[in-house]
């Protein structure tokens, strides 16, 4: 298996690893994938370690605290222009 | 979600100087840039500094924004830059720490074992958060940024290498690492929860 990954494929495969996981994988890659179900195995975990983090980036919501003290800040610097424009 | 023609006429009110046309702009976005600025600095203090300030300087230099991009694109950049300043100035873990390439010759030694579909049911939902997120936070900067960007907020290769200022090849492979190193550390929490045997 070893001899398998001469320098080209190497490129390739660190390309498509690099790269958009869920477009097709240029042929060489799609031929390697086909008989080699180690790598196959592979980038499916690389396909759900980065679906559950991309659920993770989802979930976060601002702390209700921070915003009150965002809004605070903006009407607050309102005041200040209009303060400036007298 | 609204559509660009509203956010226009959000946009040419908070121009105007309508406060509250503004606070609906940070409604409507607010929640994806503070989710950006909490994985990039990796604490709560931090990321709120970034995201106030991000909005507050949207504002100040809200003239400047000639609409060639959305506004959220707009302040999504503002927000990068910040957060890296941010990293910067704590220099911790700002190195090109280096990490390994995938170990293709043992992989193809070694017999794979498939994953399951991974249910956040299956394992406590909180406590899996708090583990994927201090996988990432493990992760060197200069790994971390990449991997955010790209695989959780869906930038492209180009654009990610723009912002970052490196060649798009050392963006693919900064990002390879990163999803390896994740993927490892997702694969031993998984073991641990005998969820893989």
């Amino acid at each position: 298996m070893k001899g398998e990954h001469h320098s080209k494929l190497l490129k390739d495969i660190c390309d498509f690893l690099g790269g958009d996981l869920d477009s097709p994988p240029c042929s060489s890659i799609k031929e390697h994938l086909k008989k080699c179900k180690n790598c196959e195995i592979y980038v499916d975990k690389l396909k759900k370690t980065v679906t559950l983090y991309r659920k993770l980036s989802m979930d976060t919501k601002v702390p209700d605290r921070v915003n009150r003290e965002l809004f605070a800040k903006i009407y607050f610097s309102k005041d200040k222009d209009k303060g400036r424009e007298k | 979600m609204v559509n660009r023609l509203e956010e226009d006429k959000i946009l040419q009110r908070a121009r105007q100087g309508d406060r509250d046309a503004f606070a609906e702009l940070v409604k409507m976005y607010g929640d994806r840039i503070y989710g950006l600025a909490l994985r990039m600095t990796g604490n709560e203090k931090d990321a709120e500094d970034v995201y106030q300030d991000t909005f507050l300087m949207a504002l100040r230099k809200l003239d400047q924004f000639k609409g060639e991009s959305s506004f959220f694109t707009w302040v999504y950049r503002i927000a990068i830059n910040m957060a890296i300043s941010k990293i910067k100035q704590r220099k911790k873990n700002f190195s090109e720490n280096g990490l390994e390439d995938p170990d293709f010759d043992r992989l193809h030694q070694e017999p794979q074992k498939s994953w399951p579909d991974i249910e956040l049911t299956q394992v406590d939902r909180e406590r899996f958060r708090k583990k994927l997120s201090k996988a990432l936070e493990k992760l060197p900067e200069i790994y971390r940024t990449v991997f955010i960007l790209r695989d959780m907020h869906g930038l492209s290769t180009e654009e990610t290498a723009r912002i970052l200022e490196i060649t798009p090849s050392n963006t693919k492979i900064r990002l390879m690492r990163a999803r390896n190193f994740l993927k490892n550390e997702l694969e031993s929490f998984l073991k641990e929860e005998g969820i893989l045997l």
